[in-house]
């Protein structure tokens, strides 16, 4: 079956992509802010027939050369990188409509543009070494050969906080020809689908290897069609859905988790001075907001050093300013129903402490849980961080910063820092092996490059399978 | 004003709850200095308050910070949780209404029938632990309901597994129904010890619980369940394992910064011959209003819609009425039904930990 973004007889916008000869599936139809989605009905015996035909798929794109492959996954993603791209416009209004996200909130772009096609090709050279090792074997020095390839089938279990995700991975999969199957995140119901049919569109034998099959998370017994058939099963989401599927995973097959993380700015006191900190505020605040805070690359506290020309207190109020200003240029969604009311709890106890002189130091919309940033001199921020709120704490020096990482446990995966070159290298020298992952300027935060370790190693390092030979 | 409130918790229709819920306020306003300043900073003032709801709620978590008191406290009650850091603090300058609204409302919905009974309590005596406003309800509880033979059964250590096994034996061999009151994660546990040690009791008929707490501090193998599904299952082993029928088990849902308590209608109903509700709703007494409120905007929700629980406590007389909760329920024709308590809620999202139903990016 090969997909088409709408289809032919006049039914919905389907949300699932099988490969040629696989079970039909029954579907229904759901409405959604006026799109009309066509959605299978997963049963343990369509989740088999799907993986079945993916993994037997694989041999049409091992035989394909490695140049082809990567050739196509560039031009797809630059088919969507394209100004007017359909796909990526239906993609970002149906992650907007079920997600409550507004599209400005949610952009696809930064999530792309780290995916250009030359991109993909520079990566997948720095991860697999030699690159030929991906057509056969590749000899290396010393007289041995190496091949390398990936599992038969990789199972991706999409989440839906953040748009594509899961796009890193899968192009990673691709590129050590293992056949996907994503089960999309119910907050984007069609990216996965449509980015897919743009796949198969590019390279025939991508079309046998890619497959979309939603379904309700923790339906044990279609994810046990599915892992029947898999040799990889990476899973985003929260921890009880990621502790889920780990206790269901067969031994032989490899389980990547990419559980709950969150990111983090470091602000040094040399970058804490008027006109300078403005630059850094405005990007601080649009890393803060994009995606609505909910990526696991949102900052969702800053560390302001103190003994710049600027005091803490007093880039508090900077910040304070630039966040409303970027705030209605990034819309904020719907949080929810319990986030919304921890958010208020945490807000509710923060304006207590501005009114009992605790130093603290509130900006928000009135009552409003639009937006909202926090200083405060002690309190430390909360788990449940709270809805878009981006909070500061001062810090005496940076030095301090590691053991304050530390102590969230290895959920702080990511730093945007602002200050001279010397003083970031010495900061990372001291991250190293505490769980962060990237270092990345304010600005560039949400927008990482291919080669960022996520979870600490890249897919390849995670999947790829080698085979050496010596003579 | 005091004694306004005092006779409404005595007499409900004395007088209408609004005018009395605004004079209230009136009164709070003006003596209570911290909760001034937080209707300051909203701009708002008696004079510009004409509905209950409009009062200005104050939320549970400000209780960390002010002191909102009007008056010097004759106790001071504090938060078992500590997440966040620091523990809130309910400032009562008179126990009188706490105890009249604890005591009327118990009486009501756990003891409908007026009798007294042997009570159990897996609860720290309110001598041993003054801070802690459920302590000092129980007490007041055996006080006014317990027979000869109640006692405390639970310490600093724990709680005591062998005496309070062997006084709910003595009960089954002497056919006296008894009344337990506990800490629903310590109930649970006592269970596991019963369980485990091939405890089982019959109590005789008449014999009742009464929990409280929910999920915290409970210790549930996997993943954690739904406060319905944790309270089922909880029911279920106590009918197992003492022989309480589910129907005359009843869960409280209290805290620490509110005078007045609901309860589960299961009893009630049972004595006032109506099939108990499944799962059984939560009663308010008449001088507690809960509201199910918006927490972007803090209106009302439509009624029957989930919301963000509002509660105007007419014997939170010496601090501030109005308290504004992170728990989420919705109001039905029945009662309140209560849906979680997402403050306690595990990480499960991308760093967002409670945005429904996101995760890892």
């Amino acid at each position: 079956m090969r997909a088409r973004p709408r289809a032919p007889d006049g039914g919905g916008l389907r949300t699932f992509l099988f490969p040629e000869g696989s079970a039909e599936p029954e579907v229904a139809f759901r409405e959604l802010n006026g799109l009309t989605l066509e959605e299978p009905v997963p049963t343990p015996g369509l989740a088999s027939s799907v993986a079945r035909h993916l993994a037997a798929g694989r041999s049409a794109l091992v035989a394909e050369r490695t140049d082809t492959v990567l050739r196509a996954l560039g031009e797809a993603v630059a088919e969507w990188l394209a100004v007017g791209s359909p796909d990526r416009d239906l993609a970002e209004r149906s992650f907007s409509a079920a997600s409550g996200v507004p599209r400005a909130t949610a952009p696809f772009g930064p999530l792309l543009e780290p995916a250009m096609p030359g991109a993909i090709r520079d990566w997948v050279r720095e991860e697999v070494m030699p690159l030929e090792a991906l057509d056969g074997f590749a000899p290396r020095p010393g007289g041995c050969a190496v091949r390398a390839l990936g599992p038969r089938l990789a199972v991706i279990v999409a989440a839906g906080n953040v748009p594509l995700a899961w796009l890193p991975v899968l192009l990673a999969c691709l590129a050590m020809r293992t056949p996907c199957l994503v089960k999309p995140a119910t907050e984007d119901p069609l990216g996965p689908a449509l980015f897919a049919a743009t796949l198969a569109r590019r390279l025939p034998s991508l079309a046998a290897c890619v497959g979309v099959l939603p379904w309700r998370g923790g339906d044990e017994e279609v994810e046990a069609a599915v892992l029947a058939e898999a040799g990889a099963l990476i899973a985003f989401g929260g921890d009880a859905a990621v502790r889920s599927l780990a206790r269901r995973v067969p031994p032989e097959v490899r389980f990547v988790a990419r559980g709950p993380r969150f990111a983090a700015g470091v602000v040094s006191r040399e970058s804490l001075a008027p006109g300078r900190f403005e630059r850094v505020a405005g990007a601080m605040a649009r890393d803060a907001l994009l995606y609505d805070g909910r990526g696991c690359l949102s900052p969702r506290v800053v560390f302001l050093e103190k003994g710049g020309i600027l005091e803490p207190s007093e880039a508090a109020r900077v910040l304070g300013g630039v966040m409303e200003g970027v705030a209605r240029e990034l819309p904020a969604g719907r949080p929810g129903l319990e986030w919304a009311a921890v958010t208020r709890g945490t807000l509710g106890r923060l304006k207590a402490r501005s009114l009992s002189g605790k130093g603290t130091f509130l900006a928000a919309p009135g009552e409003g849980l639009e937006w909202a940033f926090a200083f405060d001199p002690e309190l430390p921020v909360p788990e449940p961080a709270p809805y878009r709120t981006l909070w500061a704490t001062p810090v005496r020096d940076i030095a301090e910063v590691p053991a304050l990482v530390r102590a969230r446990g290895g959920r702080l995966h990511a730093l945007a820092f602002a200050g001279p070159d010397p003083r970031r290298a010495a900061l990372a020298a001291s991250l190293a092996g505490s769980g962060v992952t990237l270092i990345a300027p304010f600005g560039r935060l949400q927008s990482p490059p291919l080669s960022w370790p996520n979870g600490g190693s890249s897919p390849f390092a995670e999947l790829l399978g080698w085979t050496r030979t010596e003579r | 004003m005091q004694e306004r409130v005092l006779k409404f918790l005595a007499l409900p229709g004395s007088e209408p709850f609004e005018s009395l819920a605004l004079d209230l306020f009136a009164y709070q306003y003006a003596n209570n200095p911290a909760y001034r300043s937080w209707c300051d900073s909203l701009g708002v003032a008696p004079g510009r308050v004409a509905a209950v709801d409009d009062i200005p709620a104050v939320p549970a978590q400000a209780f960390r910070e002010l002191d909102l008191a009007c008056g010097p406290p004759a106790a001071e009650f504090r938060t078992s949780g500590t997440s966040g850091g620091g523990h809130g603090r309910h400032l009562v300058p008179s126990l009188e209404p706490y105890r009249a609204s604890a005591l009327a409302w118990f009486g009501r919905c756990v003891m409908p029938e007026g009798w007294k009974l042997r009570t159990l309590a897996l609860a720290v005596p309110p001598e041993k632990r003054p801070s802690s406003s459920l302590s000092r309800m129980l007490g007041w509880v055996i006080g006014e309901f317990g027979e000869p033979g109640s006692g405390w059964f639970a310490g600093e250590d724990g709680v005591a597994n062998d005496r309070l096994a062997e006084a709910l034996l003595d009960a089954a061999r002497t056919g006296t129904p008894v009344l337990v009151l506990a800490a629903s994660a310590a109930l649970a546990r006592f269970l596991s010890y019963c369980e485990s040690s091939g405890v089982a009791v019959r109590l005789p008929g008449g014999s009742r619980l009464m929990d409280t707490g929910g999920l915290k501090g409970a210790v549930v193998p996997g993943p954690v369940p739904s406060l319905r599904d944790f309270q089922a299952g909880l029911y279920r082993r106590v009918t197992s394992v003492l022989g309480i029928p589910e129907d005359r088990c009843v869960n409280e849902y209290g805290m620490t910064e509110l005078s007045s308590q609901l309860y589960d209608s299961t009893v009630l109903d049972r004595h006032e011959g109506r099939e108990p509700g499944s799962p059984p709703l939560k009663l308010a007494p008449p001088w507690l209003r809960v509201t199910a409120v918006d927490p972007a905007t803090l209106r009302p929700v439509a009624p029957g819609e989930a919301g963000v629980l509002r509660f105007t406590d007419l014997a939170n007389a010496g601090s501030v009425l109005a308290v504004l909760t992170e728990d989420i329920g919705r109001i039905l024709p029945g009662g309140l039904e209560l849906l979680g308590r997402p403050a306690a809620a595990e990480a499960r999202g991308c760093g967002l930990d409670l945005a429904p139903r996101m995760a890892a990016g």
